[in-house]
């Protein structure tokens, strides 16, 4: 599992790249949207997705080509579940599409059953959006 | 009548799927919030399944929430939350995954001073 803590802000995307190793489900988990400045969570909906990475000349990651994306508010169980191949570089987003109003915290865990296979490949990236890979 | 035994024996082989029990487990809290402050506990969710909080004692309203600890720090990054008032039924009954999650008490800007808290985790 990967878990991406990180703050977005209205009207903001953010991507995480991560790579798979094996072939097997990946899961995508918007866990939670709170306020920055206090306890509590923001009642609103983001778009999850995920891609392709794409890479400049050096090989850095500079954007994600998304394959597929869903509006997700945050819960405790996955809200997106694909099955991905390896070899291929792959990046994880989130965006505002409007529900943000104030800039807020979000985490983006994958939970399931924590397959070790997720981490036959290379963590390019932590931060809160989360990926999980199962077998 | 032999013939009744043997056809009930070896009539089908349709194999059954195995039932899968979850045992819940439970886990007693209590401790104590001040003004402005939070008071959090972590939990291991063993399998998907309900997770449900039950505020059993505390001197005022208290913000009662759900989701996973912290990457660093400690505390609680919340996913679902309640304001609640002390009751036998629970408060919060949410899905869940596997995994690591905890629970947070938080002051929702009334307090003027500490309040201890009792609580009761239900969980796969």
């Amino acid at each position: 599992m990967e878990r991406f803590d990180d703050i977005i802000n209205a009207k903001e995307s953010k991507f995480y790249p991560f790579s798979v190793g094996s072939s097997g489900t990946t899961t995508i988990n918007l866990a939670s949207l709170s306020p920055v400045d206090r306890p509590g969570v923001i009642t609103a909906t983001l778009e999850i997705g995920w891609g392709k990475a794409v890479k400049d000349d050096d090989g850095n990651v500079v954007g994600c080509n998304l394959a597929k994306v869903l509006q997700a508010a945050p819960a405790l169980t996955a809200q997106l579940t694909d099955t991905l191949t390896p070899a291929a570089d792959y990046c994880a987003n989130l965006a505002d599409v409007g529900g943000l109003r104030e800039a807020g915290e979000f985490l983006n865990s994958d939970f399931a059953s924590m397959s070790v296979a997720m981490f036959a490949g290379t963590k390019t990236s932590r931060s809160v959006l989360s990926c999980l890979r199962g077998s | 009548m032999i013939a009744v035994f043997a056809a009930a024996g070896c009539g089908s082989d349709t194999p059954t799927t195995p039932s899968t029990t979850s045992k819940t487990t439970s886990e007693n809290w209590s401790s104590a919030v001040a003004p402005g402050g939070t008071s959090s506990r972590s939990f291991t969710v063993n399998a998907s399944g309900t997770i449900t909080v039950t505020l059993t004692g505390a001197g005022a309203t208290l913000g009662l929430g759900v989701g996973l600890p912290r990457v660093t720090g400690g505390g609680c990054r919340l996913g679902v939350t309640v304001n609640a008032s002390p009751g036998s039924s629970p408060q919060i009954s949410t899905a869940a995954d596997a995994g690591q999650h905890c629970v947070q008490v938080y002051d929702l800007g009334t307090l003027t001073d500490p309040v201890s808290f009792a609580l009761k985790i239900d969980h796969p």
